[in-house]
């Protein structure tokens, strides 16, 4: 009998330990697992996989990547969002199946169900054609497609992302026809504008840097706020003044609701040292994204403005929400 | 010419420098490991070593990665041949043979010729990338919907021969693979369809599971109705290597696998999972002895593997020349390139000379590691089969379903594994064949996706599938394989015995 109940005892112990760890102040106990709504290789991982070491360093104590890749994001985020809030489970991906997806779809999640750590890298969507085509720049692929209405066939890295409703806004303010290819990710939209099937392409700009560096495609325009200062000669959709065709891409860190401030105060320093770090930066770099870090209360405020853009890109297109 | 070989030379002083010939060691190791384990792909597990290898130099971590991606095809052929199960989806096709040798006895030559044949291809796989790359690169990326289009039809036609049985249980079994892969967002609009408001489904249903469940899970599942002893044990085992007259049987077929398993490997979406099966439909086809596949001729296992390794070094050209990821394991490998800081492209042999050079000889050292690695241990798997079945199959079991599991960290995967498992086991009774199944659902994804842009880019015009001369190319051929036997017949052919009952 003594012998089952210290069995019983030490059972108790093990089902009290992790909570008992997570509001007490050594936060964190045991290693805290970082949800990515990403197969490995896919976009949101490559930019967590590059800041995990320092990450890591900054934040004291060990980080557990878990993919949780399938419906757009929508897995990770719903399992993130009814994970207990106890800063053990937190959600590491991209900003679009919050910003954009909830726009497009009814998702069982919103912009209101989690805490907001913070946002590090911004990739932007790119608008590519190849060196050869009879246009230079995007005022001369906007006046060719004003003289040939609805000839010209543009990829896209699908239809529920961000650089499609980027494109299609750009030709609804412009009054403007041309019809959309869906290709599955960037990196096959951007293959197509290569291999001549479609006339121009526009995807994650990430994922068409070596091949503009390389002079086998052309950068038409980018959606971020400012340059790039490694493409100083691609110019930003708000310089053309299509700034509100613009949504921007991001990767962040988020928590479920509820989650002790205390904790997201120690992710989010973490992730603003990690940020400063110019090794990580000029990885970040490499791979396509632009390094700033932004706290909690930004990253929800841009989350909003991106899915108000999404919107009313929708509403100017004419795409209803599935 | 001198240039090549100035960059060879320095390539292998890279790739052989005491860390970097240790770092692919262990690759290859890895990748056998994981190729032997069922259920296991290496897609997961070089995601597991992601974030291993990112302490390392980038060289090592990429050359590591590089291992296990084709090291994984020389152990995948393992459990096809002795367990009928597949280690890896590109060896579903050694099943057909290579487990029939197993019973007669004869693992121990498939075996080695599976080891043989891999490195033979795998080696001219890295050859055909130092030679010829960039060039295939550019071709590569003019292959645009049209043609694929026609060229999946193409793979399809052959591939539904092959398959011995019954040709109307075989495309019944294809039709189920169609209607499997339309399960998931649609790929061009991105509808849901069949997903029966679930998450799990709106993907679609995941390729692991569906293989794992279809052939492992079956297999135990008809083995555990057995009595005790496994059928395979009533063979003695006959000599363990291939004997000359394997040899003059299989050789050609290496030849040709090698060469169709590197070109296919360059496609988008081919990946090294419809290479096998086309070599295999090849070998039959030009075989004087068609009706003996399926009943354990050697050239129907050293074909495919041969293919599925060639295939590796393939689908590595788009990625280190134009950086782009002709499959899921070489998407992983990109990701890998980038978090040490490194861009795939075509620059990436002017930039990172070192990587790109040590990576590519750091294949022909690893190619030349797993043979010895596989070598000897064929005597040691051949006695596996001395092991008692009721030790093996809690242990299949539990690999079927980590691999299951690992790929997206979703349990509902290991449920549809179980489920598929049941599918499996009941058209294994009934004998519908279960490859057509597979290859139906990987070519049937891929062809909804491409006629369909097809059709958005031609504006509705199908004259777009005639107008590629490529695609021209492959109908013919299509064509002509269609009519082919009706015009053997008409010459009365020689027949074979066995074809008239199939």
């Amino acid at each position: 009998m003594p012998r089952r109940s210290l069995l019983f005892l030490f059972v108790v112990a093990l089902v009290c330990l992790p909570i008992q760890s997570a509001h007490s102040a050594n936060y964190p106990g045991y290693p805290v697992q970082f949800i990515i709504s990403f197969p490995p290789g896919g976009p949101g991982d490559t930019t967590i996989r590059i800041i995990h070491p320092a990450l890591q360093k900054n934040f004291g104590g060990a980080i557990q990547l878990v993919n949780k890749p399938g419906a757009g994001g929508a897995i990770a985020y719903t399992y993130v969002k009814k994970a207990k809030p106890d800063g053990y489970t937190i959600l590491s991906t991209m900003s679009a199946p919050l910003t954009v997806g909830t726009a497009l779809r009814t998702l069982p999640f919103g912009l209101d169900d989690y805490e907001y750590i913070g946002a590090y890298a911004f990739g932007a969507t790119g608008i590519v054609s190849k060196p050869d085509m009879r246009w230079k720049n995007l005022d001369g692929l906007l006046a060719y497609i004003k003289k040939n209405p609805g000839k010209l066939n543009y990829g896209t890295s699908g239809a529920p992302t961000a650089p499609y409703l980027t494109m299609a806004a750009i030709l609804a303010m412009q009054g403007l026809k041309a019809t959309p290819v869906h290709y599955k990710g960037s990196g096959p939209a951007r293959n197509a504008a290569l291999g001549g099937h479609v006339d121009f392409s526009a995807g994650g700009f990430g994922a068409m840097q070596a091949l503009i560096r390389a002079g086998k495609l052309v950068g038409l325009a980018i959606t971020d706020n400012a340059r790039d200062p490694k493409f100083p000669k691609i110019p930003t959709l708000k310089e053309k003044g299509l700034g509100r065709a613009s949504i921007g891409l991001w990767a962040g860190l988020w928590a479920p609701k509820g989650t002790p401030k205390a904790v997201l105060d120690k992710l989010s320093a973490a992730l603003q040292k990690t940020a400063g770090d110019p090794a990580v930066v000029k990885k970040l770099n490499k791979a396509g994204f632009r390094v700033e870090f932004v706290d909690g209360a930004g990253a929800k405020k841009l989350a909003r403005q991106d899915h108000e853009t999404s919107k009313e890109i929708m509403k100017a297109v004419g795409i209803k929400k599935k | 010419m001198g240039d090549l070989f100035a960059n060879l030379y320095f390539g292998f002083s890279v790739s052989l420098a005491p860390h970097n010939l240790l770092a692919c060691f262990m690759g290859v190791f890895v990748g056998t490991a994981i190729g032997v384990l069922p259920g296991l792909g290496p897609v997961a597990t070089m995601s597991l070593l992601l974030p291993i290898t990112i302490k390392m130099e980038p060289t090592a971590a990429i050359i590591i990665m590089a291992g296990v991606f084709y090291g994984a095809m020389y152990g995948g052929s393992t459990t096809s041949i002795l367990l009928n199960l597949p280690g890896e989806a590109s060896s579903v096709v050694t099943t057909l043979d290579g487990y029939q040798m197993a019973r007669q006895g004869r693992a121990g030559p498939a075996l080695a010729i599976c080891a043989w044949g891999s490195f033979i291809a795998g080696t001219l796989g890295v050859l055909g990338i130092t030679l010829m790359a960039p060039a295939l690169a550019e071709m590569a990326v003019k292959i645009g919907p049209p043609e694929l289009v026609a060229l999946l039809c193409l793979s399809f036609l052959l591939v539904v021969q092959f398959s011995g049985g019954s040709r109307p249980r075989a495309a019944a079994s294809a039709l189920l693979g169609f209607l499997l892969s339309t399960i998931g967002l649609d790929p061009v609009e991105s509808t849901p369809r069949y997903d029966f408001g679930t998450f799990t489904l709106m993907d679609g249903v995941g390729f692991a599971p569906l293989v794992i469940g279809l052939f492992g899970i079956s297999e135990v599942l008809i083995n555990l109705e057995k009595s005790e002893k496994m059928e395979v044990f009533k063979g003695r085992i006959k000599g363990l290597w291939p004997t000359r007259q394997d040899w003059r049987d299989s050789a050609p077929a290496i030849g040709r696998g090698s060469v169709v398993g590197f070109f296919m490997g360059i496609l988008p979406g081919m990946g090294t999972i419809v290479p096998p099966f086309l070599s295999y439909s090849l070998e039959r086809r030009i075989s004087r002895r068609p009706e003996k596949f399926g009943t354990g001729v050697i050239e129907g296992v050293a074909g495919p593997e041969a293919a599925n390794n060639s295939a590796t070094a393939g689908s590595m050209i788009p990625l280190l020349t134009l950086g782009i990821a002709p499959s899921a394991a070489v998407a992983v490998l990109t990701a890998a390139f980038l978090t040490h800081g490194v861009q795939p492209g075509p620059l990436l042999i002017t930039e990172h000379p070192a990587i790109f050079w040590g990576v590519v000889t750091s294949m022909y050292t690893g190619n030349a590691l797993l043979l010895l690695l596989n070598l000897p241990l064929v005597g040691m798997w051949a006695r596996l089969l001395t092991v008692p079945y009721r030790y093996l199959w809690p242990m299949i079991l539990l690999f079927c379903g980590i691999g299951a599991y690992s790929v997206s960290n979703n349990p509902v995967d290991v449920l549809l594994m179980a489920a598929f498992g049941l599918l499996g086991y009941m058209m294994r009774k009934l004998n519908y064949p279960g490859a057509p199944l597979v290859l139906a659902f990987v070519l049937g994804r891929l062809f909804e996706e491409k006629v369909r842009q097809s059709l958005v880019i031609s504006r509705g015009s199908y004259e777009t599938f005639i107008a590629h001369p490529l695609a021209l190319l492959a109908w013919i051929a299509s064509a002509i394989l269609l009519l082919y036997p009706f015009f053997m017949r008409g010459r009365s052919a020689p027949h074979f015995p066995g074809e008239e009952e199939e």
